[in-house]
């Protein structure tokens, strides 16, 4: 998938009825230039379909029992 | 009791001090409030910390406060000097969220955690200075920056900018702050003051002007380790109105303080904590560590292996979260501080799959944490990795010096916020007159173990002991 381009976050950002000025849709276009590499790192991370599925409650257990599931 | 040491001055003394002070009829509440409202005099137009005062309420306060101790009812707080960061609500009273979009804002039910400081007898001194809703960057636009009392010309960092300008000033020696991704840690650092963000759901965030769900925590920012133990016991706790509250009990955090340390193992967090650093704070970081390691505590050098894909999935998280929060502040958006407003406008482009896939993938951080300190007390690394910044090179209406800083004074917390983890700041000493901090994260809900360590390391050290130059010019 290719890198949103400022023009991309406009559309989008159109799309939810949001207007954002040039600065603002620039200082997002490098937010999200910033953080790409680790969040292409993120997506990359197999997580199950089968047998031990996480879900987001399952970190809020591993908190309360003091650092285990 | 006539033998206990009163301070030149009480706004010098911590609570656990006042409180000995209060108990031996050496000090009243009254002197203490009147000797902090003298230090807010002195130091308040060079440090900007305050956004609303409340000498008035605190001077009755701490009258009946006295006669409490009088009558022998004192609670676990009474009579002692407290304030918070201006985006937890206060019943009748001013909460701005530092923000010009709610100067009008007077809330009718008070936060949870602060009821239980008001309860248990504590005197609310003022609302405190912060960034914008928690993440609007150093310049303020509704009531300017808060400045640092050991070089006014530089940030407190943030976002609690006035809880870490007020504590260390001595304007109080008790403060709330909230931290999202290093908030109360941060300004703790960078302000030489103790800061703990205990456990998530620790402590209850119900009317706290949310940033993330998720990552949100509030906590106590003080001068001391005891006392921060003295004031997490007060407002932890289960509250039924916060959905992620735990329901575990709370222990007795004061009574972990004093056992001996010798014989811990702590893990060195290095690699993506250590580096990039700047070689002064580096320097008295080592210095830190190796007073750690005097106190006979073994340290352990270890990695994490996926930290930079932690802190990305962090910051996925918080990024949707805050635009649900703040959905209704996107048409105002070029009337908020630009860190802010930067921001809010990238929420809106975090794919729902990546938001969710960040909070599936928070279990294997955690665990990936698990086994890293599989063995050791704590995670130990630095608080701050650089100086704080100046004022001058944080632009008051671009991204110009604020996108860096966020990036480079967060990377150390945010992955803690993710993880749920407690986290632990310290006065560690000085790089270029300047505070530097050591920081000791735990396993979930052995904030106390931080406590335990962290004490020690101020019983066997003085860095927590030095006064800004903000104090000391006004009392010389």
């Amino acid at each position: 998938m290719s890198e949103p381009t400022i023009e991309t976050i406009r559309v989008l950002a159109a799309n939810q009825g949001v207007e954002l000025s040039d600065a603002r849709l620039a200082q997002a276009a490098d937010t999200h230039a910033s953080q790409r590499p680790d969040l292409l790192a993120l997506r990359a991370i197999p997580l199950a379909f089968l047998g031990d599925v996480l879900e987001p409650d399952t970190a809020l257990r591993w908190i309360e029992n003091g650092g285990s599931r | 009791m006539t033998d206990v040491k009163v301070p030149t001055d009480l706004a010098d003394a911590t609570a656990t001090e006042l409180l000995s002070l209060y108990a031996s009829g050496a000090a009243s509440p009254t002197e203490a409030v009147q000797a902090c409202l003298a230090r807010i005099e002195a130091t308040e137009p060079a440090l900007n910390a305050i956004i609303t005062l409340l000498a008035d309420d605190a001077l009755a306060g701490a009258a009946a406060a006295g006669q409490r101790w009088q009558a022998g009812t004192a609670r676990a707080l009474e009579g002692v000097p407290y304030a918070l960061k201006d985006i937890i609500a206060t019943a009748g009273v001013l909460t701005t969220g530092g923000s010009g979009l709610y100067l009008d804002n007077v809330p009718t039910e008070t936060a949870a955690h602060a009821a239980r400081l008001a309860d248990a007898g504590g005197l609310l001194m003022a609302k405190l200075g912060t960034f914008e809703f928690a993440c609007g960057g150093a310049y303020n636009q509704a009531f300017g920056p808060v400045r640092n009392p050991w070089d006014v010309e530089r940030t407190t960092g943030g976002s609690s900018s006035g809880s870490g300008a007020a504590v260390a000033a001595g304007q109080v020696p008790l403060a709330i702050g909230t931290d999202t991704g290093g908030s109360i840690r941060i300004p703790a650092a960078y302000c030489g003051i103790t800061g703990i963000k205990a456990t998530y759901g620790r402590v209850p965030r119900h009317g706290v002007m949310g940033l993330s769900w998720t990552l949100d925590h509030a906590g106590p920012m003080t001068r001391s380790v005891e006392d921060a133990a003295l004031m997490l016991g007060v407002i932890a706790g289960y509250d039924e109105r916060d959905a992620y509250a735990s329901t575990r009990p709370v222990p007795d955090y004061v009574a972990a303080l004093g056992a001996p340390v010798a014989g811990t193992r702590v893990a060195r967090l290095r690699g993506f904590f250590e580096e990039p650093m700047d070689p002064a704070v580096g320097a008295a970081y080592e210095v830190a560590v190796a007073e750690l390691a005097a106190l006979g505590i073994e340290v352990v050098d270890v990695e994490l292996p996926e930290i930079e894909t932690a802190v990305a999935a962090a910051w996925t998280t918080m990024y949707p979260e805050m635009l649900s929060l703040h959905e209704r502040h996107l048409p105002t958006i070029e009337e908020r501080d630009t860190m802010g407003a930067g921001m809010l406008a990238a929420a809106p482009f975090i794919a729902a799959t990546d938001y969710v896939r960040a909070l599936r993938y928070r279990t294997i951080f955690q665990e990936q944490l698990a086994t890293a300190i599989d063995g050791f007390a704590a995670f130990v690394l630095p608080g701050s990795t650089a100086p704080p910044p100046e004022l001058s090179a944080l632009s008051p209406d671009s991204d110009e010096g604020n996108h860096d800083w966020l990036a480079t004074a967060t990377r150390n917390h945010i992955p803690f916020n993710y993880s749920g983890s407690p986290g632990l700041c310290v006065p560690a000493g000085f790089a270029d007159g300047l505070p530097i901090s050591l920081q000791l994260i735990g396993r979930p809900h052995d904030d106390a173990a931080l406590l335990h360590l962290g004490h020690a390391f101020q019983a066997a050290t003085s860095h927590h002991l030095a006064r800004p130059p903000a104090v000391e010019a006004v009392l010389a």
